[in-house]
């Protein structure tokens, strides 16, 4: 087994910077579309309900079909890893914009009235007031989608994206659960580094107060 | 409007405000409120005496009539210049519970951009001012202070940009009577070395008697009474007797079975 690792220990550091960078880009670019998504939509509430409908429909796509699907796309076909990301955060945003969006209608009312009682533009609303309050809400969403995008990053390897999961199809193929479980150890091990990670942020985001919020 | 309208503070014409389904929640409200007083709207819960104040900085908008501050109507006023020149208090969940007793103090200050060496000072001198110690308290975050220090943080932050006009929902509503009674000595102590218009929301007839020189008796969405504060408790009128006679029961009654 020792001796396993060492021969593959290079490979185990590139495929899971490979992980870590396909998961990364499209977390970025979930929050970038999500969050203003999410604030968005409780400015059009009408629009919450079929938005939020639709994000959830995409996150119910098996993800092997999902990377299919993506294939045949001519503006992002020849990259293989550019699915991957498109697909990633696809599924990101379900988690991010719900969210959000609960996050911010979750804030108490009567503080929002104060703020604009006082004279805060609807601007100095949400960024003095709604965001800070929704903020450890916002971040948990995060949380959920990163430790989501981790796990099904692993099938990227299907449309030949890299990531950890090559050894997991590898190991499958070749009947070789040491290959499987070089993959699979660093991924999980990436979902709970995120996870306690955001989880901290989270904590120290949520407003203090004896009854919680 | 007359020449009298410069010294009158608000006034409320002809106002009235229904609801989609046509129930009346004010009902042709007139009302002159000059400056430097202070004035009790007072009334049981739905009398729509809350309603009524909250027109003045354009929370609510009447569906008949008109309300003037300073002898414009509020509709000819930028709602965000009109309610940054408007003190507002309300029960104690009107604090920012993300800021610190500094900050919510001079969130007024803040948000028209002042700079921070002009708030810094500023807050301090309203931390004296109703009477908190500003090195106890002012990284504090409401929920690490009582009901009453939090409704003095709540009076700073209203008083901050020294408003001439100050909105007060049932400021002291939601405090044991004991710190009431010291809240109300605070402010009493305050309005009389300030010069302040003030309207107060309150269902407290003795917290009426107290702190105001006028109060209007809501019923039902209209002005039942509208009297000087010593004139109040000595009015024929049905309705203030009722009011009245609903007060202090508790006290008449033990009386009563002493006798």
């Amino acid at each position: 087994m020792a001796g396993f690792i060492a021969q593959h220990a290079s490979e185990i550091a590139e495929l899971t910077l490979e992980h870590l960078w396909l998961t990364g880009s499209a977390m970025l670019l979930a929050a970038a579309i999500g969050v203003p998504t999410g604030i968005w939509l409780t400015r059009h509430p009408r629009w919450a309900k079929p938005v939020i409908g639709v994000v959830n429909i995409i996150q119910t796509i098996p993800s092997l079909a999902m990377f299919g699907f993506l294939l045949p796309l001519p503006w992002i076909g020849d990259r293989a890893a550019r699915i991957a990301i498109a697909a990633l955060t696809a599924y990101a945003l379900l988690p991010i914009v719900r969210n959000t969006y609960a996050g911010i209608e979750g804030v108490d009312p009567t503080v929002l009235e104060v703020a604009k009682a006082l004279g805060m533009t609807s601007g100095q609303r949400l960024r003095k007031v709604e965001l800070p309050l929704a903020a450890s809400f916002i971040f948990a969403g995060l949380r959920t989608a990163t430790v989501l995008a981790v796990g099904i990053a692993t099938i990227a390897a299907a449309v030949g994206a890299g990531g950890l999961g090559e050894f997991i199809f590898r190991g499958v193929a070749s009947v070789d659960n040491r290959l499987v479980l070089a993959g699979a150890i660093p991924a999980a091990l990436l979902a709970i580094a995120a996870d306690t990670g955001l989880g901290w942020v989270e904590s120290r985001l949520r407003v203090p107060s004896p009854g919680g919020r | 409007m007359t020449e009298s309208a410069q010294e009158l503070a608000i006034a409320f014409d002809q106002v009235g405000l229904t609801t989609l389904d046509g129930r009346a929640i004010l009902d042709q409200v007139s009302l002159q409120i000059a400056a430097g007083t202070t004035t009790a709207l007072l009334g049981r819960s739905g009398s729509g005496k809350t309603t009524l104040m909250r027109m003045v900085n354009r929370l609510i908008e009447p569906t008949a009539g008109r309300v003037l501050v300073e002898a414009k109507a509020t509709t000819d006023w930028d709602p965000i210049v009109l309610r940054r020149s408007i003190g507002y208090v309300i029960q104690e969940t009107g604090l920012f519970p993300h800021f610190d007793a500094e900050r919510n103090i001079g969130t007024v200050l803040e948000i028209e951009g002042r700079p921070k060496q002009e708030i810094a000072p500023r807050v301090r001198q309203l931390f004296t001012q109703v009477g908190l110690d500003y090195s106890t308290f002012a990284r504090r975050l409401p929920y690490q202070l009582s009901g009453g220090q939090r409704q003095r943080v709540g009076l700073a932050r209203a008083l901050a940009a020294e408003p001439k006009l100050l909105l007060m929902d049932e400021p002291f509503g939601a405090l044991d009577p004991l710190t009431r009674a010291e809240m109300q000595d605070m402010l009493r102590e305050l309005l009389s070395r300030l010069d302040k218009t003030v309207l107060l929301v309150t269902h407290d007839l003795d917290e009426a008697l107290y702190l105001a020189s006028h109060i209007v008796l809501l019923e039902s969405g209209k002005v039942v009474a509208n009297l000087p504060a010593e004139e109040f408790l000595g009015s024929p009128i049905p309705a203030v007797q009722n009011y009245v006679r609903a007060v202090h029961r508790g006290i008449r009654t033990v009386q009563g079975a002493a006798n």
